[in-house]
C-alpha cells in the first residue's frame, strides 16, 4: 500500500507539473494572440493541475499519517497549491484569464523546486504533533498563495504589456493587487496568532524573535504599510504594484531562506 | 492675507501622528529584525567568530548584537505606541461622528456627493429589492421623492481597532517582558527541588521517554508534583501539553543524560555526586582537581575518529570525560561504567547512567492581554477589508452610491443587483 501510494503521489505530482506548463503556454498564446479558446483551455488545464495536485497531497497525507505540511517538500506543494486555489477563486471572480500567463509558470517552478527536494516520510517529532499544526500551516498556504497571486498580477501589470502586446486592463489588476494582499494579510495575521498560541503551548512563549518568526513579521509589515497607503492615501498603480513584488520577496526569504541560511526553533524541514 | 502660523506645539503633533514617521520607524524596525536575524544575538563567541573581532566590537557599539532588547529598537516601538495613540485611538470622537453621520436619518445626500451613479430602465428603482434593509425617504425642494439606505457603519472602526489592537500587542509583549517569571529545574525521577524564588517546589516523581521502533522519539513525558506550603497538584507534562499549578505553566523542555559518580582517596569513598553532562565534581579536599562530564553516549560507537551513539538505548553507554587541575586540562578519555578512572590517589567511578528532565517552569500575567489585542486586530482587519460602509439612495430612476472603500466593487454589486432585479438600463457591457 505505501509501495503503491508513493508511486502514485509520484504520478500526479509530474502530471500536475505538466498540465501547469501546459496551462501556462496556453494562457501565454491566449495572451499574445487574443485566442479566446486558448484562455478556456488554459483554464482547464489549471483546473486539472490543481485537481491533481490535490489528489498528490492528500496521497502524501494518506502515506505520511499527518497533514502534508511539514517538510520543504510537502510544504512548498501545499504552497504551490495555496497560489493555484486562490488564482482559480480569483480569476473567476475577476474575469481576468490573462493572470494564468503568469500564475501558472509560479505554480510550476514551486511545484519543481518541491520535485528536488527529499520525498522522505518522517514522523512527527513531539513539538510537531499538535492540533495547531493544521491551523497555523494551513494560514500559512492560503496567505502566502494570495500574495503569490497578487505578485503575478503586478508583473503582470508592470511587464505584461510587453510580454503580450497589449494593455492589459490596469485598474482592474490594481483592485486585484489590493484584494489578493487583503486576503493574504489577514490570513497572514491569523498564520502569526495561532504560530503564538501553538508557541506557547510548545515552548512557554508566544515570541522568541527567532529568524521565521521575525522575517514572517517584517513581511506582515511591508503589507500593512501597503495596505494602510492604500485605504488612507488611495495608493495603488505601478508603484502598488512594485510593492507587490518586493512583499513576495519577503515571503520567499521568509519560506526559503530563513529554512536554509538561519537556523531557529523552526528548523524542522 | 498672511497664512498663519502653526503653533510648534501642533506641528510636532502633526508630526509624531503623521503617516510618514510611522513609515520611517516601521523601516527602522524592520532593519533591526532583519539584522538581528542574521547577527548572533547575545553570543559574542559566535559574534567574533563571524565577523571578527573589529566587526564584532562595531555591531557591539551598535547593540546589534542584542538588537531586540537595545535602546534604539526599544524607543522606535515606544515612538511608534505613541504614533498609534495620536493617530488612532484619540480619534475615537471623529470615527464616531462618521458612523453617527453615515445612519443619521435626517442628513440628505446630494448626487455630486456620490461615488457612481448607475442608469435604472424606465422601472420605478426600489432599494428594498436590491436588498435595502432599512430604507428611509424624503422629499427635496423640486417636490421629488427620494429613498435612501446607509448600512455598514461598523466599517469605520476596523482601521482603528486594527491600531489599538497592534498598539495592544506591542504593550502586553513589553509588559510581559518585566512582569513574566521563568525557572529552570532539573533533575532525575525521586528528585525534589525549589522552583527558584517562586515560593514552590518540584518533585518529579516519573519522566518516560517514549521511543518509536526506529528510535525517533514519539513523546516525552514527565509526571510531576507542584508544592506549595500545604497543597500540592500532582500532573503531568509532556511536549505541546505543559502542566498548569499554583498560576505557572510547567513545560517540559529538554532531556539528557546524567551518571552517577563515586570518588575515593587512596581507596575510600569520600564523596557520591550525580552530575549531568556538562556538569563536574571534585574531592572536597582537593577542590582543584575538577572531573568534568563532557558528554555521555548511552550506545556508544568510535568510527573513524568520530564518537557517536548508535541508539538512545542503553546497551553500551560510555561518557566523555576530562580532568583539570588548577584548571589545566591533565586528560580527556572515554570511560566505561564502573570502571574507575585513576588520578593520582583519587579514582573517579561512573554507574547508573539515568536521564533526567529539564523543566521549565513560567508565569506570565500579560499573555491574556496579548490574546485580547490579537483578537481585537483580527476584527479590525474583518471590518476594514470586508465591510464596507455604503450609501445609496435614489430618485425612482437613477441609483446614486456612496462609499469610500473600493467603489468599483461596490459598483459591480449594484449593477449585479439591478440586473437580477430586472432594473438596469440595457446595454451595460460587462468588464474585460
Amino acid at each position: 500500500m505505501t509501495e503503491f501510494l508513493a508511486g502514485a503521489e509520484s504520478g500526479v505530482l509530474y502530471g500536475a507539473l505538466a498540465l501547469y506548463f501546459a496551462a501556462a503556454a496556453l494562457y501565454f498564446l491566449f495572451a499574445v494572440a487574443k485566442g479566446e479558446k486558448m484562455g478556456r483551455l488554459g483554464w482547464k488545464a489549471a483546473v486539472a493541475a490543481f485537481a491533481l495536485q490535490t489528489l498528490c497531497l492528500a496521497a502524501r497525507g494518506v502515506r505520511a499519517g499527518h497533514l502534508p505540511f511539514t517538510s520543504q517538500y510537502e510544504f512548498a506543494l501545499s504552497f504551490a497549491w495555496g497560489i493555484a486555489l486562490c488564482f482559480l477563486i480569483f480569476e473567476r471572480r475577476f474575469e481576468m484569464p490573462v493572470l494564468g500567463a503568469f500564475v501558472c509558470p509560479l505554480c510550476f517552478l514551486i511545484i519543481g523546486y518541491a520535485a528536488m527536494q527529499s520525498r522522505e516520510v518522517r514522523e512527527l517529532m513531539p513539538a510537531l504533533q499538535s492540533r495547531w499544526l493544521a491551523f497555523h500551516v494551513s494560514t500559512a498556504i492560503v496567505s502566502y498563495g494570495a500574495f503569490g497571486v497578487a505578485f503575478a498580477v503586478a508583473l503582470a501589470m508592470l511587464f505584461g504589456g510587453k510580454l503580450t502586446g497589449r494593455r492589459a486592463n490596469e485598474e482592474k489588476m490594481d483592485l486585484l493587487i489590493y484584494r489578493a494582499i487583503a486576503l493574504g494579510f489577514l490570513f497572514l495575521t491569523l498564520c502569526i496568532v495561532t504560530g503564538a498560541i501553538w508557541a506557547k503551548r510548545a515552548w512557554g512563549t508566544y515570541w522568541n524573535w527567532d529568524p521565521k518568526e521575525t522575517w514572517s513579521l517584517i513581511t506582515w509589515i511591508i503589507y500593512a504599510v501597503f495596505l494602510h497607503l492604500r485605504l488612507s492615501k488611495g495608493f495603488g498603480g505601478r508603484k502598488a504594484a512594485v510593492f507587490a513584488v518586493v512583499g513576495f520577496a519577503c515571503v520567499i526569504f521568509t519560506y526559503i531562506g530563513v529554512n536554509t541560511l538561519l537556523t531557529g526553533l523552526h528548523s524542522y524541514a | 492675507m498672511v497664512p498663519e502660523k502653526k503653533h510648534p506645539g501642533r506641528r510636532l503633533l502633526a508630526f509624531l501622528s503623521g503617516m510618514r514617521f510611522s513609515i520611517v520607524l516601521l523601516a527602522l524596525i524592520i532593519a533591526g529584525c532583519a539584522a538581528g536575524s542574521v547577527i548572533p544575538q547575545g553570543n559574542p563567541q559566535a559574534l567574533t567568530g563571524m565577523f571578527g573581532s573589529v566587526g564584532a566590537a562595531v555591531l557591539t557599539s551598535l547593540a546589534l548584537d542584542r538588537v531586540f532588547t537595545a535602546p534604539w529598537f526599544t524607543a522606535c516601538a515606544v515612538l511608534l505606541c505613541l504614533n498609534l495613540v495620536l493617530c488612532s485611538v484619540l480619534r475615537f470622537p471623529a470615527v464616531l461622528r462618521r458612523c453617527r453621520r453615515l445612519t443619521d436619518p435626517k442628513r440628505i445626500p446630494r448626487a455630486e456627493s456620490a461615488s457612481f451613479s448607475i442608469e435604472g430602465n424606465g422601472q420605478r428603482l426600489d432599494l428594498k429589492a436590491l436588498g435595502a434593509r432599512k430604507t428611509r425617504a424624503w422629499t427635496d425642494e423640486e417636490g421629488k421623492t427620494w429613498q435612501g439606505a446607509a448600512s455598514h457603519a461598523a466599517g469605520f472602526w476596523g482601521s482603528w481597532l486594527c491600531h489599538l489592537g497592534i498598539l495592544l500587542v506591542i504593550v502586553g509583549f513589553a509588559a510581559g517582558q518585566h512582569l513574566s517569571r521563568e525557572w529552570v529545574v532539573y533533575g532525575i525521577p525521586g528528585s525534589e527541588q525549589p522552583i527558584g524564588d517562586s515560593g514552590c517546589t518540584l518533585r518529579i516523581d516519573d519522566f518516560q521517554v517514549d521511543l518509536r521502533e526506529d528510535f525517533t522519539v514519539r513523546q516525552y513525558e514527565a509526571s510531576l508534583t507542584v508544592k506549595k506550603g500545604q497543597e500540592s497538584v500532582a500532573g503531568k507534562a509532556s511536549v505541546n501539553h505543559p502542566m498548569s499549578a499554583f498560576g505557572m505553566d510547567l513545560y517540559q523542555d529538554s532531556t539528557g543524560w546524567a551518571n552517577w559518580v563515586d570518588i575515593e582517596e587512596n581507596g575510600e569513598k569520600v564523596k557520591t555526586d550525580l552530575i549531568c553532562a556538562g556538569e563536574y565534581t571534585w574531592p572536597e579536599d582537593a577542590p582543584q582537581l575538577v572531573f568534568l562530564l563532557n558528554k555521555f553516549y548511552p550506545d556508544f560507537v568510535s568510527e573513524g575518529g568520530e564518537l557517536y551513539s548508535r541508539t538512545p538505548l542503553l546497551e553500551n553507554p560510555r561518557s566523555l570525560y576530562s580532568v583539570f587541575y588548577q584548571d589545566r586540562m591533565l586528560t580527556m578519555n572515554v570511560a566505561e561504567m564502573n570502571k574507575p578512572v585513576q588520578v593520582e590517589r583519587y579514582a573517579f567511578t561512573l554507574y547508573d547512567p539515568v536521564q533526567y528532565t529539564l523543566i521549565v517552569a513560567r508565569r506570565d500575567p500579560t499573555a491574556w492581554l496579548v490574546g485580547l489585542a490579537a483578537l481585537v486586530l483580527l476584527a479590525g482587519l474583518l471590518l476594514a477589508f470586508y465591510v464596507r460602509p455604503q450609501e445609496i439612495w435614489t430618485d425612482g430612476q437613477t441609483l446614486y452610491a456612496r462609499t469610500e472603500k473600493a467603489p468599483a466593487l461596490l459598483e459591480a454589486s449594484l449593477r449585479t443587483k439591478m440586473r437580477r432585479a430586472g432594473v438596469l438600463k440595457e446595454g451595460e457591457k460587462k468588464d474585460d
